[in-house]
């Protein structure tokens, strides 16, 4: 189905300028939805109707549980779907420019050069058989005009920035020698090697421990904002959205449920499931956790209710009656007809 | 808190001077022995939860499988309701596996995947000297109902049910022969985060009713905080810190204690002193000093801290391994009183 | 447009349904083996095949239903030829002439109607001695491979199971077998104990056994430490049902892939000691060997001798090879 082709279903309305400080938003999906299977066949519809914008230097968090569909959502900013799934309707925008559709040569010049992509592994964004140093030096050399000796020089030099100790000589080595922290370091580096207005980091410290993910998240803040870059942080931890981003998205089941500044959308959330997520990452001295009753869905469809009607404590007769629209309300946008 | 005791009077595990050596050899045959476990010492009473918490690689995991003898030990005892039993062989303490069970991390690795959740299950009631098919599938409908779930879910595979559910049928199947003592590996970490509340709230409810030991191993500090009654930090093998939840929580003196709280970014509860950064991470290496293994990373280390360092006690049954954390608090931006 | 709902836990229909199949493929493991252990003890103690015909029966009904690929609506090609080789092997025999009989027509006549595969420098029917070699091939090949799985799996998944000691003897001991090429080895064998059915089955077995041991061995390494044989153990287990329970019908498919490439490995084995004089006895009807006699024959033109023969070796090869890659793949 070709991009520009909107189905029965209109999109919601809304002001894709909204809280953007600049004109056009660096990254600006709209009414993105995605399925697996053929047309005739629609085996499930993982992502239905994705509203995001990341405006130029700001940092937005994804926050989702698994499945909710923020990893899906990167996979389809990037042009990476897997097998089997594709774009039903939607689009999504760089700097302007529309990626769904858009010829996979272009597509690969901008993952190269203008989205970066940051994964949970750094070892998977490395290759074991090559220098840590040479594979970045590499990357310099392809997008930019430095020469041999200047690029690896450039790649040292990042690998530094980056915090790792002894670069001249860790460069050298191979990703298998780096401990966990320092791979994803590396792999940050590498993502930041072509200077990209836009990295994508998905669940970049999900397998470090608690010290290292402090450190690495604060470093992937740091160098982002120092670049002018913007960052699309994927974490299902909501905490780390809100120690480390501007603003936060909240998904659940392949929905937009509320997205807005995350010191407001923190502080009183508007929708139950961010309420419901933010009390589930909080410490109540009792011997007890909050906890949502249900399972979180898999598999699915396209519903006519609310994704979270069925483990939501606010839930009512009227939550059934239709897929909640992503609403404007003040400064942020709420799937929530209780709102 | 003091610890709680069992109906015969003492704690239901105890374990003294644990060390546990892993030995590898390289391509050249020489040993390296790397110690995972280093005189660890510690027990657990009926109704309580004994909490290790660490970074990954601090050897907490290790604890729990020596102590449930799924691997074996390389000095120490674990005591077990009075009797001694790491010198014990396996074919004679197969029947008595009955009275420790363990819950794993992930529950999607711990069950079979080519056989049914129900002949899994089975095999557990066999501990407890159930025969015929007709008793063990009341037994299995009924600890299947105990962690609120439909027993009809047991005749499927593993692979067909969430993992939050998939969790509650490792916590059945691991209740079947009705254990005293329950090792917790990570119980949640796997889960999602709407469900791990969830299964805490059911541990929790399941000790209560079954007056169980817990032996919990975590990262996730407010599932500790939630379960614990008292923590232990563990670093490269050794216990840094032991205390009841609320002296390690609210008032950590080991700077590897205060650098995990302030990285866990916890609500609850206030802290005192400064707050830590550590700096760095993990590295075997430190494992074989004499010292202080923290050094590197730690904002106080000073020249003394390379020398061997005991658990010294601060207050009544709040044990540090850091000389300066009991001689200079104040220095180390702790508060002069425990 | 199917769509499943998000509380998808309630569905239980499809869930019954695959229990019945799962059962059925469980089922169908006890019957193989079953299967495997009475066709060996059918070729030694039953010359007339009666007891091999009953089994290959049963298993030809219980593989019939694997033809049809029901999720994608098309014959599977290679189960199909394998069954129809199978059935030909089975009950072929019974429609043709004795393949023994000498000079049915005149010696080294072409193909005809009346005699579809012509004849051989004796005047035999060799339409009927390809039909009974299928009977032979099959029998020792299927046998063969069948008993090197029987000794070779346990040992192998023993040798990470105990591991130390044991797993280095075993190791060494598969290395030195497989060091020889399988072939010299078995015309060693064959050599010195001189050729006989029962003797080419084990023979061929032996030569196997290490590929099983070496292929189990490496599946087995990795889920020895698995989670759930440490939860088996918490059970109480013993190491031996833990092994048959737990680990070995966790690499079937690794193992199962294997075979139907073993079989097509004894059956080559099998004629080319027929093709050097070492495998069947004269006049016992064998592709191996027919290919043999008929070898002479191409110079002179006459073809047929040995291309049909050599037609079904090679047809049972690729088709055992392509189930193998099905096995592999799953489908």
């Amino acid at each position: 189905m070709s991009p520009g082709e909107r189905s029965e279903v209109p999109a919601p309305e809304i002001e894709s300028k909204a809280a953007a400080p600049t004109d056009v938003p660096v990254l600006d999906v709209v009414d993105l939805t995605v399925g697996f299977g053929s047309s005739t066949n629609r085996r499930s519809i993982p992502l239905q109707g994705i509203h995001l914008q990341v405006a130029a230097g700001e940092r937005m968090a994804l926050v989702g549980e698994s499945g909710s569909g923020k990893s899906l959502t990167a996979a389809a900013v990037l042009g990476l779907l897997p097998d089997g799934a594709e774009v039903i309707r939607g689009s999504v925008r760089l700097d302007g420019e529309e990626l769904i559709g858009a010829p996979e040569r272009r597509l690969r010049d901008l993952r190269g050069r203008r989205m970066a992509i940051m994964f949970q592994n750094p070892r998977a964004s490395l290759n074991p058989v090559l220098t840590v140093g040479g594979q970045i030096a590499e990357v310099i050399r392809v997008h930019g005009e430095a020469g041999r000796k200047e690029s690896w020089s450039q790649a040292v030099d990042l690998l530094a920035e980056m915090g790792i100790p002894n670069a001249p000589r860790r460069a050298k080595d191979y990703v298998h020698q780096y401990s966990g922290g320092m791979a994803q370091r590396a792999a940050l580096a590498m993502a930041l090697s072509c200077r990209p207005d836009l990295l994508i980091a998905d669940e970049p410290t999900t397998g470090l421990d608690a010290t290292l993910q402090q450190q690495v998240l604060e470093l992937v803040v740091e160098q982002v904002d120092s670049r002018d870059a913007s960052l699309l942080l994927i974490t299902h931890d909501i905490a780390v959205a809100r120690s480390h981003c501007e603003r936060t998205t909240v998904m659940y089941a392949g929905r937009v449920m509320e997205s807005g500044p995350t010191a407001t959308v923190t502080a009183d959330p508007k929708n139950p499931y961010t309420s419901a997520l933010l009390k589930a990452f909080g410490t109540v001295d009792q011997r007890r956790m909050y906890a949502i009753g249900g399972v979180v869905p898999t598999l699915l469809g396209e519903l006519g209710e609310c994704a979270f009607a069925d483990r939501c404590p606010l839930a009512a007769p009227e939550c059934r009656d239709g897929v909640p629209e992503l609403r404007q309300l003040d400064d942020r946008r709420v799937a929530c007809v209780k709102a | 808190m003091s610890t709680q005791t069992s109906p015969n009077g003492g704690p239901v595990v105890e374990v003294r001077e644990l060390v546990k050596d892993y030995v590898t050899r390289d391509a050249r045959l020489r040993q390296h022995i790397a110690r995972a476990v280093d005189g660890v010492s510690f027990e657990i009473g009926a109704g309580e939860t004994f909490a290790i918490v660490g970074e990954s690689g601090s050897g907490k995991t290790t604890v729990g499988r020596v102590l449930l003898k799924l691997t074996s030990a390389t000095d120490g005892t674990v005591t077990f309701r009075g009797d001694e039993i790491l010198d014990i062989k396996e074919r004679h303490f197969r029947p008595e596996r009955r009275h420790m069970q363990m819950v794993f991390q992930d529950p999607l690795a711990a069950f079979d995947p080519q056989a049914t959740i129900r002949s899994s299950l089975r095999e557990f009631t066999r501990l407890s000297g159930i025969e015929t098919r007709l008793e063990q599938n009341e037994a299995i409908a009924r600890a299947v109902r105990s962690v609120g779930l439909e027993p009809d879910i047991v005749d499927r595979r593993p692979s067909q049910v969430s993992g939050g559910q998939l969790q509650r049928l490792s916590i059945a199947r691991s209740l079947l022969p009705e254990p005293e003592l329950l090792f917790l590996d990570e119980p949640t970490s796997s889960l999602d985060v709407s469900i791990r509340g969830q299964i805490v709230n059911l541990l929790l409810d399941l000790q209560e009713s079954n007056d169980l030991a817990y032996l919990l191993v975590a990262h996730d500090l407010r599932v500790v905080y939630a379960m614990a009654h008292r923590v232990a930090v563990m670093y490269l093998g050794q216990f840094v810190e032991v205390g009841a939840r609320d002296q390690v929580y609210a008032n950590a003196r080991h700077p590897y204690t205060r650098g995990l709280l302030e990285a866990a970014e916890l609500d609850e509860p206030p802290r005192r002193g400064d707050p830590v950064r550590l700096v760095g991470e993990i590295s075997e290496e430190a494992a074989t000093k004499p010292g202080c293994r923290l050094t590197l990373r730690c904002p106080y280390a000073v020249e003394r801290c390379e020398e061997p360092q005991p658990l010294r006690e601060t207050s009544a049954g709040h044990l540090v391994r850091c000389w300066r954390a009991v001689e200079q608090p104040v220095e180390i931006g702790l508060p002069p009183d425990d | 447009m199917s769509v499943v709902s998000p509380r998808a836990s309630g569905s239980s229909a499809p869930v019954g349904r695959r229990r019945l199949i799962d059962s059925a493929r469980s089922s169908r493991l006890v019957v193989a083996v079953a299967t495997a252990v009475i066709l060996v003890v059918a070729l030694v103690w039953d010359p007339d095949w009666r007891a091999l015909r009953v089994v290959v029966s049963v298993l030809a009904i219980l593989v019939a239903p694997a033809v049809w690929d029901s999720q994608r609506r098309v014959i599977r090609p290679a189960v199909a030829v394998m069954l129809a080789l199978i059935l030909m092997a089975l009950i072929g025999p019974l429609f043709t002439r004795d393949p023994l009989m000498l000079s049915v027509g005149e010696s080294l006549t072409g193909p005809s109607g009346d005699l579809w595969f012509g004849t051989d420098q004796f005047g035999r029917d060799i339409f009927a001695r390809v039909i009974h070699g299928a009977r032979l091939d099959l029998g020792v090949g299927f046998s063969a491979a069948a008993l090197a799985v029987i000794v070779g799996m346990p040992l192998g998944a023993l040798a990470v199971f105990r591991g130390g000691l044991f797993d280095s003897v075993l190791l060494r001991i598969s290395e030195a077998f497989q060091s020889f090429p399988t072939l010299l080895l078995a015309l060693g064998i064959v050599a010195a104990v001189g050729p006989s059915i029962p003797i080419l089955i084990f023979i061929i077995a032996i030569v196997n056994v290490p590929v099983y041991l070496r292929l189990t061995r490496s599946a087995v390494a990795p889920i020895v430490n698995a989670d759930f044989v440490l939860a088996a153990r918490c059970a109480g287990q013993r190491e031996l049902t833990i092994l048959f329970r737990h680990i070995l019908p966790n690499v079937r498919q690794v193992v199962l892939a294997q075979f139907s490439v073993n079989v097509a490995w004894a059956i080559q084995i099998l004629a080319a000691l027929s093709f050097v004089g070492l495998g069947v006895p004269v006049p016992t009807p064998e592709w191996g060997a027919m290919v043999r006699e008929g070898y002479e024959q191409l110079v002179y033109g006459r073809w047929w001798v040995s291309v049909f023969p050599g037609v079904a070796i090679l047809t049972t090869i690729l088709t055992l090879n392509q189930l193998s890659d099905r096995v592999r793949h799953g489908t």
